[in-house]
């Protein structure tokens, strides 16, 4: 019997928090009074999969899961304006650097972290459960416990008049963080509709929240604070810690993918393996490369007109824009546009002076090779090649 | 649909619900699907859990629910004539 108890304990456990107070104890009497054979317990599982995935959804759409009371988290006018040019700004920066590759890939880098995070740590809404305040985010929720926290008063346009930004954000998908104002001090904001703000406070901080159901919230933290609804310690600690896991969960995992794409680029931007290997034998020449490398056939090439291309006079020779390969400040490899429009492949350290490997047909494309010697390197296929 | 039929009859806590179920339409509903119904019924407002002491709530039609199954059972049921009819079975 015990064994059930613990079998069931584990199955109602993999629902979420707010779902188990809800409904916890009917499913429980259900579950023992069931058989608990594999297809119940597959059953339950799906179940609170589902709850979880729904609860998962809910958080990112609306901010919002099952609880005592969740309030939603509107962004006003404002905010939405500021919200809104900052995401254009951020996807048309790396959108304008496209020519330049890399830098591109490290600014477009730069712009979905500056997204990811500023949206990870805005306030997506408010719950009061479990005898405490939450303000929920999708990178980690914000835990107030309710017997500190006290209604103050509405906020007023004196409270965000002359506000600095110490550590926060000021409309990026809301206003939060710490901030300094004349009237509030030095206080902690999760308001994303300034007109519905409201002044908490927290014992030693100030709190500013903006719920939508401004009166609804007022009302629960007023009976939070006369004791109305008592919360259960056991409960409000499980709460509370599976939170502090789940956020912290994706605190790491954010991290790792954030620093995984800051490793990848600046990979991306240092990689400098020199001038490409070559094989050159009677019937081609192999170009050993990581990005692009390949093998151009002798009856490929124009090999009588094989010649130095020196950049900086022939200034129509020089790549502009990579349209498919690598390319970094120190290696450039892949098929690239030139700026008279011609298209090449090209495997260059950033030399002048490279080897012009003219088609022998309409259809093939000039090759642009560097070479530790051009002029030599030229000479070496006209004469081997030119024979045949 | 099972759910709503079965609180038709009158109000029932969550093992009477399955029961019942599996009594009138030989469906056997696991209780983790029942409990996933249950919560997106109360949520819709089709069902609501009425307050009693103990662990197990029963739970009761609303009108809009009584209404949602008229509606969707007429439909089974016109659905169920045309195509009886179409067998020449009636």
């Amino acid at each position: 019997m015990k064994l059930r108890e613990s079998v069931i304990g584990l199955l109602l456990r993999a629902y979420p928090a707010a779902w188990r107070r809800e409904f916890g104890a009917e499913l429980e009497e259900v579950l023992l009074h069931s058989q608990l054979g594999a297809p119940a317990i597959v059953n339950v599982i799906a179940g609170a999969f589902g709850e979880r995935v729904l609860n998962l959804i809910r958080r990112i759409t609306i901010g919002g899961e099952m609880a005592d009371q969740t309030f939603g988290a509107h962004h006003d006018r404002m905010t939405q304006i500021i919200s809104g040019s900052a995401v254009v700004l951020l996807v048309a920066i790396p959108l304008m650097a496209i020519r330049s590759g890399t830098v591109a890939i490290v600014l477009a880098l730069f712009s979905a972290a500056a997204i990811a995070l500023a949206y990870g740590y805005s306030p997506r809404g408010f719950e009061i459960s479990d005898g405490a305040f939450r303000v929920k985010r999708l990178m980690g929720d914000v835990v107030f416990p309710l017997t500190s926290l006290r209604f103050v008063r509405d906020a007023n346009p004196a409270d965000f008049r002359g506000s600095v930004r110490l550590w926060a954000s000021g409309g990026l998908f809301g206003y939060y963080g710490l901030f300094w104002s004349k009237a509030l001090g030095k206080s902690k904001w999760y308001v994303t509709d300034r007109s519905k703000a409201i002044v908490l406070t927290n014992g030693s901080q100030t709190v500013l929240v903006s719920p939508e159901d401004h009166d609804g919230f007022v009302a629960a933290i007023e009976r939070a604070d006369a004791g109305i609804s008592a919360p259960s310690a056991e409960s409000a600690d499980t709460g509370r810690r599976f939170i502090n896991i789940a956020g912290f969960a994706i605190r790491i995992v954010g991290f790792a993918i954030g620093g995984l794409g800051l490793a990848i680029g600046a990979a991306a931007l240092l990689y400098a393996p020199g001038r490409p290997p070559v094989d050159l034998t009677g019937d081609a020449l192999v170009i050993h490369s990581r990005f692009c490398g390949m093998t151009v056939p002798a009856s490929s090439v124009d090999a009588a007109h094989v010649r130095v291309v020196d950049l900086q006079t022939e200034s129509g020779w020089r790549p502009t824009m990579k349209t498919y390969g690598f390319d970094n400040p120190h290696y450039r490899a892949g098929n690239f546009r030139t700026a008279n429009g011609q298209a090449i492949k090209l495997f260059t350290t950033g030399s002048e002076r490279l080897v012009l490997l003219p088609p022998s047909s309409q259809d093939g494309l000039p090759v642009l090779l560097d070479v530790d010697d051009p002029d030599q390197f030229a000479a070496r296929i006209r004469q081997e090649w030119s024979i045949q | 649909m099972l759910i709503l039929a079965s609180l038709a009859a009158g109000p029932k806590h969550g093992y009477a619900i399955m029961s019942d179920i599996e009594a009138f339409s030989g469906v056997a509903v696991g209780p983790g699907t029942l409990y996933t119904a249950i919560t997106r019924l109360v949520e819709k407002k089709l069902i609501v859990p009425k307050e009693t002491p103990g662990r197990q709530r029963p739970y009761e039609i609303t009108r809009s629910g009584a209404s949602l199954l008229t509606t969707q059972l007429q439909e089974m049921q016109h659905v169920a004539t045309a195509g009886l009819e179409r067998l020449r079975l009636i």
